[in-house]
Protein backbone atom coordinates (compact mmCIF):
# COMPACT_ATOMS: atom_id res chain seq x y z
CA UNK A 1 0.00 0.00 0.00
CA UNK A 2 1.49 3.47 -1.23
CA UNK A 3 0.96 5.81 1.50
CA UNK A 4 1.22 3.06 4.06
CA UNK A 5 4.60 2.29 2.60
CA UNK A 6 5.80 6.07 3.22
CA UNK A 7 4.87 5.84 6.25
CA UNK A 8 6.69 2.75 7.35
CA UNK A 9 9.93 3.78 5.01
CA UNK A 10 9.60 7.18 7.72
CA UNK A 11 9.42 5.51 10.74
CA UNK A 12 11.95 2.74 9.38
CA UNK A 13 14.34 5.57 9.65
CA UNK A 14 13.39 6.93 12.70
CA UNK A 15 12.03 9.97 11.15
CA UNK A 16 10.41 12.66 13.95
CA UNK A 17 7.17 13.17 11.95
CA UNK A 18 3.47 14.43 12.21
CA UNK A 19 1.00 13.55 10.24
CA UNK A 20 -1.16 16.56 8.93
CA UNK A 21 -3.54 17.50 6.75
CA UNK A 22 -5.94 15.70 4.75
CA UNK A 23 -4.79 12.30 5.44
CA UNK A 24 -4.55 12.52 9.52
CA UNK A 25 -8.11 13.47 9.20
CA UNK A 26 -9.28 9.84 7.15
CA UNK A 27 -7.08 8.27 9.61
CA UNK A 28 -9.08 9.53 12.41
CA UNK A 29 -11.65 8.98 10.76
CA UNK A 30 -13.05 11.70 8.35
CA UNK A 31 -14.52 10.73 5.55
CA UNK A 32 -12.29 13.75 2.97
CA UNK A 33 -10.82 12.90 -0.03
CA UNK A 34 -7.06 13.14 -0.34
CA UNK A 35 -4.16 11.39 -2.75
CA UNK A 36 -1.37 12.75 -1.01
CA UNK A 37 0.57 12.48 2.77
CA UNK A 38 1.73 15.73 4.66
CA UNK A 39 3.82 15.56 7.22
CA UNK A 40 5.51 18.18 9.72
CA UNK A 41 8.67 17.07 10.66
CA UNK A 42 11.54 17.82 13.29
CA UNK A 43 14.28 20.12 12.06
CA UNK A 44 16.84 19.43 14.58
CA UNK A 45 20.04 18.04 12.54
CA UNK A 46 19.81 14.25 13.29
CA UNK A 47 16.28 14.04 11.79
CA UNK A 48 17.41 16.29 9.07
CA UNK A 49 19.86 13.19 7.95
CA UNK A 50 17.59 10.33 9.12
CA UNK A 51 14.90 12.42 6.56
CA UNK A 52 16.89 12.53 3.66
CA UNK A 53 17.89 8.87 3.83
CA UNK A 54 14.19 8.20 4.24
CA UNK A 55 13.46 10.34 1.28
CA UNK A 56 16.12 8.86 -0.57
CA UNK A 57 14.78 5.19 -0.20
CA UNK A 58 11.89 6.59 -1.58
CA UNK A 59 13.06 8.07 -4.60
CA UNK A 60 11.67 11.59 -3.65
CA UNK A 61 12.38 14.58 -6.33
CA UNK A 62 10.65 18.04 -6.02
CA UNK A 63 6.94 17.90 -8.31
CA UNK A 64 6.75 19.78 -10.84
CA UNK A 65 10.54 19.90 -11.52
CA UNK A 66 11.33 18.83 -14.96
CA UNK A 67 15.15 18.70 -13.68
CA UNK A 68 14.25 15.88 -11.17
CA UNK A 69 16.18 17.29 -8.26
CA UNK A 70 16.19 15.63 -5.17
CA UNK A 71 16.07 17.45 -1.74
CA UNK A 72 19.15 17.38 0.00
CA UNK A 73 20.10 18.66 3.86
CA UNK A 74 20.29 22.17 2.74
CA UNK A 75 16.48 21.87 1.14
CA UNK A 76 15.18 20.01 4.25
CA UNK A 77 16.70 22.74 6.44
CA UNK A 78 14.79 25.72 5.07
CA UNK A 79 11.31 26.64 6.49
CA UNK A 80 9.70 26.09 2.64
CA UNK A 81 7.36 23.29 2.16
CA UNK A 82 8.67 20.49 0.01
CA UNK A 83 6.24 19.17 -2.09
CA UNK A 84 7.90 15.54 -3.21
CA UNK A 85 7.17 13.10 -5.18
CA UNK A 86 8.17 9.77 -4.33
CA UNK A 87 7.74 6.12 -5.84
CA UNK A 88 5.13 5.49 -3.67
CA UNK A 89 3.37 8.25 -4.23
CA UNK A 90 3.07 12.23 -3.79
CA UNK A 91 4.53 13.68 -0.02
CA UNK A 92 4.18 16.94 1.25
CA UNK A 93 7.39 17.61 3.87
CA UNK A 94 6.48 20.33 5.77
CA UNK A 95 9.26 22.25 7.94
CA UNK A 96 6.62 24.84 9.74
CA UNK A 97 2.46 25.10 9.15
CA UNK A 98 0.66 28.65 9.89
CA UNK A 99 2.88 31.38 11.37
CA UNK A 100 5.63 29.11 11.85
CA UNK A 101 4.38 26.46 13.57
CA UNK A 102 7.42 24.01 14.63
CA UNK A 103 6.90 19.99 14.95
CA UNK A 104 7.52 21.37 18.83
CA UNK A 105 5.03 23.22 18.84
CA UNK A 106 2.44 20.18 17.00
CA UNK A 107 3.69 17.62 19.54
CA UNK A 108 1.12 17.92 22.56
CA UNK A 109 -1.75 18.00 19.79
CA UNK A 110 -0.86 15.15 18.36
CA UNK A 111 -1.89 11.07 18.96
CA UNK A 112 0.06 7.79 17.95
CA UNK A 113 -1.39 5.72 15.70
CA UNK A 114 0.06 2.80 14.49
CA UNK A 115 -0.45 1.41 10.76
CA UNK A 116 0.98 -2.09 9.38
CA UNK A 117 3.53 -1.89 12.07
CA UNK A 118 4.39 1.10 12.17
CA UNK A 119 3.85 3.77 14.68
CA UNK A 120 3.84 7.42 14.08
CA UNK A 121 2.04 10.86 15.05
CA UNK A 122 -0.99 12.22 13.71
CA UNK A 123 -2.31 15.80 14.55
CA UNK A 124 -5.17 15.77 16.92
CA UNK A 125 -8.88 16.16 15.24
CA UNK A 126 -9.30 19.52 17.34
CA UNK A 127 -5.83 20.83 16.79
CA UNK A 128 -6.41 20.50 12.79
CA UNK A 129 -9.69 22.26 13.24
CA UNK A 130 -7.93 24.77 14.79
CA UNK A 131 -5.64 25.05 11.64
CA UNK A 132 -8.25 24.78 9.29
CA UNK A 133 -10.30 27.95 10.65
CA UNK A 134 -7.28 29.65 9.94
CA UNK A 135 -7.16 28.92 6.41
CA UNK A 136 -9.58 30.58 4.05
CA UNK A 137 -9.19 28.59 0.96
CA UNK A 138 -12.57 27.01 -0.17
CA UNK A 139 -10.61 22.98 0.14
CA UNK A 140 -10.39 24.03 3.78
CA UNK A 141 -13.24 25.55 4.54
CA UNK A 142 -14.87 22.44 3.20
CA UNK A 143 -12.81 20.03 5.18
CA UNK A 144 -13.65 21.83 8.10
CA UNK A 145 -17.26 21.18 7.64
CA UNK A 146 -16.29 17.12 7.62
CA UNK A 147 -13.75 17.85 10.35
CA UNK A 148 -16.22 19.52 13.40
CA UNK A 149 -18.58 16.81 12.24
CA UNK A 150 -16.65 13.81 12.76
CA UNK A 151 -15.21 15.11 16.15
CA UNK A 152 -19.04 15.80 17.32
CA UNK A 153 -19.73 12.05 16.53
CA UNK A 154 -16.27 11.00 18.46
CA UNK A 155 -17.67 12.94 21.09
CA UNK A 156 -20.75 11.33 21.23
CA UNK A 157 -19.32 8.10 21.53
CA UNK A 158 -17.18 8.93 24.73
CA UNK A 159 -14.02 7.67 25.64
CA UNK B 1 -49.17 0.04 1.32
CA UNK B 2 -48.03 3.19 3.57
CA UNK B 3 -45.01 2.33 5.91
CA UNK B 4 -45.97 1.81 9.85
CA UNK B 5 -44.03 2.94 12.38
CA UNK B 6 -43.79 -1.35 12.90
CA UNK B 7 -42.52 -2.16 9.62
CA UNK B 8 -40.23 0.32 8.53
CA UNK B 9 -36.91 -0.52 7.63
CA UNK B 10 -34.09 1.77 8.73
CA UNK B 11 -33.60 2.43 4.88
CA UNK B 12 -37.42 4.05 5.11
CA UNK B 13 -38.88 6.84 6.83
CA UNK B 14 -42.30 8.38 6.76
CA UNK B 15 -42.59 11.03 3.95
CA UNK B 16 -44.28 14.44 3.78
CA UNK B 17 -45.55 14.83 0.58
CA UNK B 18 -48.18 12.43 -1.00
CA UNK B 19 -45.59 11.04 -4.30
CA UNK B 20 -43.62 7.50 -3.08
CA UNK B 21 -40.32 6.86 -3.61
CA UNK B 22 -39.26 3.46 -3.68
CA UNK B 23 -38.02 1.99 -0.40
CA UNK B 24 -34.59 3.16 0.60
CA UNK B 25 -34.62 6.32 -2.18
CA UNK B 26 -35.69 9.46 -1.57
CA UNK B 27 -37.36 11.81 -3.85
CA UNK B 28 -35.89 15.59 -4.70
CA UNK B 29 -36.34 17.95 -1.99
CA UNK B 30 -36.42 15.36 0.88
CA UNK B 31 -33.89 15.54 3.40
CA UNK B 32 -32.48 12.08 3.84
CA UNK B 33 -32.35 11.44 8.16
CA UNK B 34 -28.48 10.87 8.01
CA UNK B 35 -27.20 14.42 6.93
CA UNK B 36 -26.81 17.30 9.52
CA UNK B 37 -28.18 20.58 8.82
CA UNK B 38 -25.10 21.11 7.23
CA UNK B 39 -25.64 18.61 4.79
CA UNK B 40 -22.42 16.59 5.96
CA UNK B 41 -23.64 12.53 5.57
CA UNK B 42 -23.46 11.26 9.31
CA UNK B 43 -23.79 7.85 8.30
CA UNK B 44 -20.49 7.89 6.60
CA UNK B 45 -18.70 9.37 9.57
CA UNK B 46 -20.22 6.31 11.54
CA UNK B 47 -18.99 4.10 9.43
CA UNK B 48 -15.47 5.64 8.83
CA UNK B 49 -15.32 5.41 13.04
CA UNK B 50 -16.19 2.31 13.19
CA UNK B 51 -13.26 1.69 10.62
CA UNK B 52 -9.20 0.62 12.23
CA UNK B 53 -7.03 3.24 11.23
CA UNK B 54 -5.30 0.65 8.79
CA UNK B 55 -8.71 0.27 7.55
CA UNK B 56 -9.91 3.84 6.74
CA UNK B 57 -6.04 3.87 4.92
CA UNK B 58 -7.06 0.71 2.88
CA UNK B 59 -9.83 2.67 1.80
CA UNK B 60 -8.55 5.80 1.14
CA UNK B 61 -5.62 4.37 -0.93
CA UNK B 62 -8.22 2.57 -2.90
CA UNK B 63 -9.85 5.37 -4.10
CA UNK B 64 -5.80 7.05 -4.84
CA UNK B 65 -5.22 3.82 -7.33
CA UNK B 66 -8.67 4.27 -8.67
CA UNK B 67 -7.97 7.52 -9.72
CA UNK B 68 -4.65 6.84 -11.05
CA UNK B 69 -6.13 3.58 -13.64
CA UNK B 70 -8.75 5.97 -14.53
CA UNK B 71 -5.96 8.53 -15.70
CA UNK B 72 -4.10 6.47 -17.62
CA UNK B 73 -6.97 4.86 -19.83
CA UNK B 74 -6.67 6.35 -23.32
CA UNK B 75 -9.39 9.08 -23.49
CA UNK B 76 -12.04 7.31 -25.40
CA UNK B 77 -11.84 4.06 -22.87
CA UNK B 78 -12.96 7.01 -19.77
Amino acid sequence: MAIASIIQTLVAHDVEFIVVGGMAAVLQGAPVHTIDLDIVYALSESNIVRLELALTELGAVFRDDPRRIAPNRSHLQSRGHKLLQTTAGPLDALATIEANTTFEDLLPDSDWLEIEGARFKVLSLERLIVVKEQLNRPKDQAMLVLLRATLDELQKRGP
Amino acid sequence: MNPTATDQTPSEHPRSDTSRAAPGSFAEGDVHPAYDSAGVDRSLIRWMLSLTPSERLRHVQGTIDLVRDVRRMPNGNR
